[in-house]
């Protein structure tokens, strides 16, 4: 039976390409190798906010036969813990695994910590710039992205990125807190 | 790139008068006029080859320059518009085709008005004003030296450099004929032969391949060819061990690898024109043909003009797009299509902030609200 895991981003359209491979083989590193992760893209959420709403009032209905959901928003510089908390208690109460796992400060850090040699910034200060997408990610996109592929190359380049996926996690610690949760729900 | 466009009297295009982007949707009900458009072009881009009107309308057989041109349907018959008010009245009426065209850094005007027996051009460089007005090129555009024959040409060849996407699923399966190609066909002819090309590009290969991995549940490893006795390629995906030849690819992954192929080609057309963009793609999948063409026609990426019936496409549009994403309906009186940029259509805007917009257009909302 496939482990089926829905992924909730704040806004799909280029997050998919950063999520997907992420969490896959995060799953993989889990034991969970052949895991089926779906990124949401229908309903399309628009932001945080809406996304959370959507969970509330149609996903967790809609997707309680998930294995797992994650909720995998941008922290923008908020600490989102008690909402983080109130919605995963919300989720468990409909029977449905939850958990939420905010970016530092936004999600296209995942990518970028795979490429701390190609950045000008000191990797403290790219972890903490809230518009890090505008001011790190874009011209590094221009720069090493393949604009004939799917999101500009962000495929491509996390691919390659999740080579150093033990790195990943020392640099971003909320994606091994993320793990280490996975592997909890698992064991 | 044709910037802006006018046309009257075409088919069911009594009059209408848009300004272009890269990429340019169509949207709306059966016979709203969204062919009827893209045949308009078709007609520039026959005039562009320097074939006669006759031909440009009712077809033309391959010859030792040309290869077969097929007419606009029902052609010189139906092509001009007709109120229904007043069927017959108007089949002696001249059609008119205005454009502006961005040719390189230059703009000009071209314009073309058919009568029953032949067509009068007129070509203006908007820019460096060599023509002081259209009567002086019917004299001065004859002279090969002349400014304003060159000006004439460059418009010419910039309109028929245009690629209409129709493939036909058995040419997509079929062998190529030759080994490499820099274009695709009409049809899908030459597929493989231009898959050829592009796998021999690493960096081409990589985004390629990139495409069909979103489009497809399986472990797509890898995209090739597969040789013919005669060293004629097949197109075949990899998945694992498994080599997948086109014959067995399901329809929608062949039609998404070959729309994609277009995009990589290296004789690109200046305009791609795609019917009903959705065929054969899982619904969950637009997402992806959306961001395709959005993501190859920005840039120096051919413009695109595209027809669609699917609200999921809808749905994947920024409010940014909605300029160049128009909405055709007919006039019940007339039967005169009636295009309008989404952006020009009251409220639609405020209503998309809580509504999506494929639901609108599924309810028929927007066939009432201009």
């Amino acid at each position: 039976m496939s482990f089926d895991v829905l992924v909730v981003p704040e806004d799909p359209a280029n997050n998919g390409y950063i999520l997907k491979p992420l969490i896959s083989r995060m799953l993989a590193e889990c034991g969970k190798a052949n895991a089926r992760v779906t990124v949401l893209s229908n309903p399309r959420t628009k932001g945080y906010e809406h996304a959370k709403a959507l969970l509330r009032n149609q996903l967790f209905l809609r997707y309680r036969h998930m294995k797992l959901i994650l909720f995998l928003p941008d922290a923008d510089g908020k600490n989102r813990e008690g909402e983080f908390q109130a919605l995963e208690d919300e989720a468990n109460r409909q029977g449905v695994r939850l958990l939420c796992c905010a970016a530092k400060e936004e999600v296209e850090v995942w990518l970028l910590a795979g490429y701390r040699d190609k950045l000008e910034q000191r990797w403290q200060d790219v972890r903490s710039d809230t518009s890090v997408k505008e001011n790190v990610f874009q011209p590094f996109l221009a720069a090493y992205g393949n604009p004939k592929a799917p999101g500009g190359g962000r495929d491509l380049l996390m691919a390659k990125m999740l080579s150093s996926y033990g790195a990943l996690l020392q640099l971003c610690p909320e994606l091994a807190e993320l793990e280490r949760r996975i592997r909890e729900i698992l064991s | 790139m044709i910037t802006e466009i006018e046309i009257e009297g075409f088919k069911s295009l009594e009059k209408v008068h848009l300004k272009l982007g890269k990429l340019n949707l169509f949207v709306g009900a059966n016979a709203s006029g969204k062919s009827n458009f893209l045949e308009a072009l078709r007609v520039l881009q026959g005039i562009g080859y320097g074939f006669k009107i006759n031909e440009v309308l009712n077809g033309k057989p391959k010859s030792a320059t040309s290869e077969v041109w097929e007419g606009i349907r029902g052609g010189s018959r139906y092509a001009t518009f007709s109120a229904r008010s007043k069927p017959g009245l108007e089949a002696e009426r001249e059609i008119k085709l205005s454009t502006v065209l961005k040719v390189g850094d230059s703009q000009h005007q071209y314009s073309v008005s058919i009568f029953k027996n032949g067509i009068r051009s007129e070509a203006l460089d908007r820019e460096e004003r060599t023509v002081p007005s259209t009567l002086a090129f019917s004299f001065l555009g004859q002279i090969p030296q002349s400014p304003l024959f060159q000006v004439h040409e460059k418009v010419k060849r910039a309109l028929s450099n245009m690629q209409k996407i129709d493939f036909d699923m058995a040419t997509l399966r079929a062998y190529s004929q030759d080994s490499v190609a820099q274009r695709i066909g009409e049809r899908g002819e030459n597929f493989a032969a231009l898959i050829s090309k592009i796998l021999m590009e690493e960096r081409l290969k990589k985004a390629y391949l990139s495409w069909l991995s979103q489009l497809t549940p399986m472990e797509l490893e890898d995209v090739t060819v597969l040789p013919g006795a005669l060293g004629e390629p097949l197109f075949a995906l990899k998945e694992g061990d498994n080599v997948l030849p086109a014959p067995i690819l399901s329809d929608g992954t062949l039609r998404f690898a070959a729309i994609t192929a277009a995009f990589f080609q290296m004789d690109m057309p200046d305009i791609i024109k795609i019917e009903e963009i959705e065929n054969g793609i899982h619904p969950s999948r637009l997402r992806l043909l959306v961001e395709l063409l959005k993501s190859q026609s920005g840039g120096t990426g051919p413009q695109v003009f595209a027809t669609t019936h699917s609200p999921v496409v809808l749905a994947w549009l920024e409010e940014s797009d909605y300029k160049t994403t128009f909405f055709c309906r007919r006039d019940e009186e007339t039967g005169a299509s009636i295009i309008k940029p989404l952006s020009e259509i009251p409220r639609l805007v405020e209503l998309v902030k809580n509504q999506s917009l494929g639901e609108l257009f599924t309810e028929g909302w927007m066939e009432a609200a201009f």
